[in-house]
């Protein structure tokens, strides 16, 4: 008996105090920023579909824009 | 090879120069002089502004859009800018002074390219008219250089004021000022046949209207250093369209940059405007830009007018634009898909059903358009319309997970799901020949 008596407290002291859960907090992530409007509550509600909203402006500057390379030579001549 | 006087040297450089600028046949006649400096081209004794910049000068590239400046590129008897200052305003063009330094004496051409922002305190940031070119005769030589200012408000520093240099990372900028040197170093070359010279000053004189003659009428003529005949873009038009770029300008913020710039009124100011307009436009589209955002002869103006409108919650007005978008060009799908989320917003669903279906059959009608269809006729009760639209938008993108949803409650059943095709079974033996 006091062989097991000895045995749970030393199991006792070998575990520590209890065990802790790291916690996992989640990251906030914002969403996209709606502009104009709000949905109708009928579209929030679930009722109906969302509608998707408009087509932002167009840009000037293409995303994609490759600038054109500059004259050769300033002393370029057409042949 | 034997050695060559100092002075004579030097002589033969800017006979070279002059000869090479001034025109292809005098400098192909003397072509063996080029011999006597073997390696060196003719561009050598061109040098480029931005290429050339003294890394002493430089400041913090603070964006995306700047980049850090290195030390100059290239060795040996090259320029360099080494001083930066604001100079007076002439009227209401912006000055810059370079100073510069060469090894021993000229001549050499400076050439203002495309590339340098230059920073004043307070972040004024200018970049030069571009094609400027300066003959460098002296060691060390001043010049002042036409700049333009990258911000429509911000207040021109003191002169005398140091400036510090940076180089310029906006695709954009770096496009348009490069399109400005190509087309005064090699569009004039051609629009100089326009050019005439009969009454002293030169002039375009054709009784010709086409887009090179009214580019040549757009353009100043005169004489260069090296005194060549050159065309030059009003300075204007080049402000406003880096402008356009930098600060987002179109037309209606070109007046208020008038009114403040050139002391115009309102109405000469919206008429200059106008005046300009086209001059802007054609820069920015040969410099690819979307130039049809700038002013209302476009749809695309109108589109963003809308896109602004809505944003701000000016639904009226955002219909009213979108309209006149489509007015200006029928086919603009994405006017025609927005006029329907702006009729929609302002709770007239019938209206909108019948903009969703016009635009779901407009070239570039995307599986976007298709739900909104089906979102409307789902609104006004009719699902069997909506869980069609709503098949066709997971046609165009099967991954479009509102169709999927809503389609699942338009039709559980899979009522409005498209037949199967017969099986191709064996041909009776009696029917076939």
């Amino acid at each position: 008996m006091k062989i097991l008596i000895g045995l749970a407290l030393l199991g006792l002291t070998a575990c520590g105090s209890e065990p802790r859960r790291l916690e996992v907090k989640k990251v906030k992530v914002e969403g996209p920023v709606e502009v104009g409007p709000k949905a109708s509550p009928e579209e929030v509600a679930g009722e109906v579909p969302p509608l998707q909203g408009i087509i932002k402006g167009l840009p000037l500057v293409p995303d994609r824009l490759v600038p054109p390379m500059p004259p050769p030579d300033p002393t370029w001549q057409p042949e | 090879m034997r050695s060559i006087h100092p002075t004579r040297r030097a002589l033969m450089r800017l006979w070279l120069c002059l000869a090479c600028l001034g025109g292809p046949a005098l400098a192909q006649d003397q072509a063996p002089l080029v011999q006597d400096d073997p390696g060196e081209g003719l561009s050598a004794f061109v040098d480029r502004f931005s290429e050339r910049l003294d890394a002493a000068l430089a400041g913090e590239a603070d964006s995306e859009k700047l980049r850090p400046l290195e030390a100059p590129r290239g060795a040996g008897e090259r320029a360099t800018v080494t001083g930066l200052r604001m100079a007076a305003p002439q009227g209401t063009v912006d000055q810059i002074k370079l100073t510069i330094t060469q090894p021993g004496k000229g001549p050499r051409l400076l050439l203002v390219d495309a590339g340098a922002v230059l920073r004043g305190p307070g972040g004024a940031d200018y970049v030069l008219l571009p094609n400027q070119k300066f003959l460098l005769e002296n060691e060390q030589v001043e010049v002042v250089a036409e700049a333009l200012p990258l911000s429509a408000d911000q207040p021109a520093p003191p002169p005398e004021t140091p400036l510090k240099a940076v180089l310029s990372n906006d695709p954009g900028v770096i496009a348009l000022l490069r399109t400005v040197q190509r087309l005064e170093a090699e569009d004039t070359q051609r629009l100089s046949r326009y050019v005439s010279e009969k009454d002293g000053a030169p002039k375009v004189d054709t009784f010709l209207d086409n887009q090179d003659v009214r580019l040549a009428r757009r353009m100043r003529w005169s004489h260069n250093v090296v005194g060549k005949l050159e065309g030059r873009l009003p300075r204007e038009e080049v402000a406003l369209a880096l402008l356009a770029i930098t600060a987002g300008h179109t037309i209606t913020q070109a007046v208020d940059w008038l009114r403040l710039n050139e002391k115009l009124d309102l109405q000469p100011a919206i008429d200059r405007s106008w005046e300009l307009a086209p001059g802007v436009e054609y820069l920015l589209e040969r410099a690819t830009l979307n130039h049809r955002i700038y002013s209302p002869r476009h749809a695309e103006y109108h589109f963003n007018q809308g896109v602004a409108a809505y944003t701000r919650g000016d639904l009226d007005a955002a219909e009213a634009a979108f309209k006149k978008a489509l007015e200006k060009n029928a086919k603009l799908t994405i006017a025609q898909f927005n006029l329907g989320v702006v009729l929609y917003r302002k709770g007239d669903y019938a209206g909108a059903r019948g903009i969703f279906l016009v635009a779901s059959g407009m070239d570039g009608a995307d599986a976007d358009t298709l739900y909104n269809r089906g979102a409307t006729d789902y609104r006004l009760g009719d699902k069997a319309a909506a869980a069609r639209a709503f098949r066709k938008a997971l046609e165009l993108n099967p991954r479009h997970a509102q169709a999927e949803e809503w389609l699942a409650k338009a039709d559980p059943e899979g009522a409005t799901a498209p037949a199967e095709a017969p099986k191709k079974g064996k041909p009776s033996k009696g029917k076939r020949k």
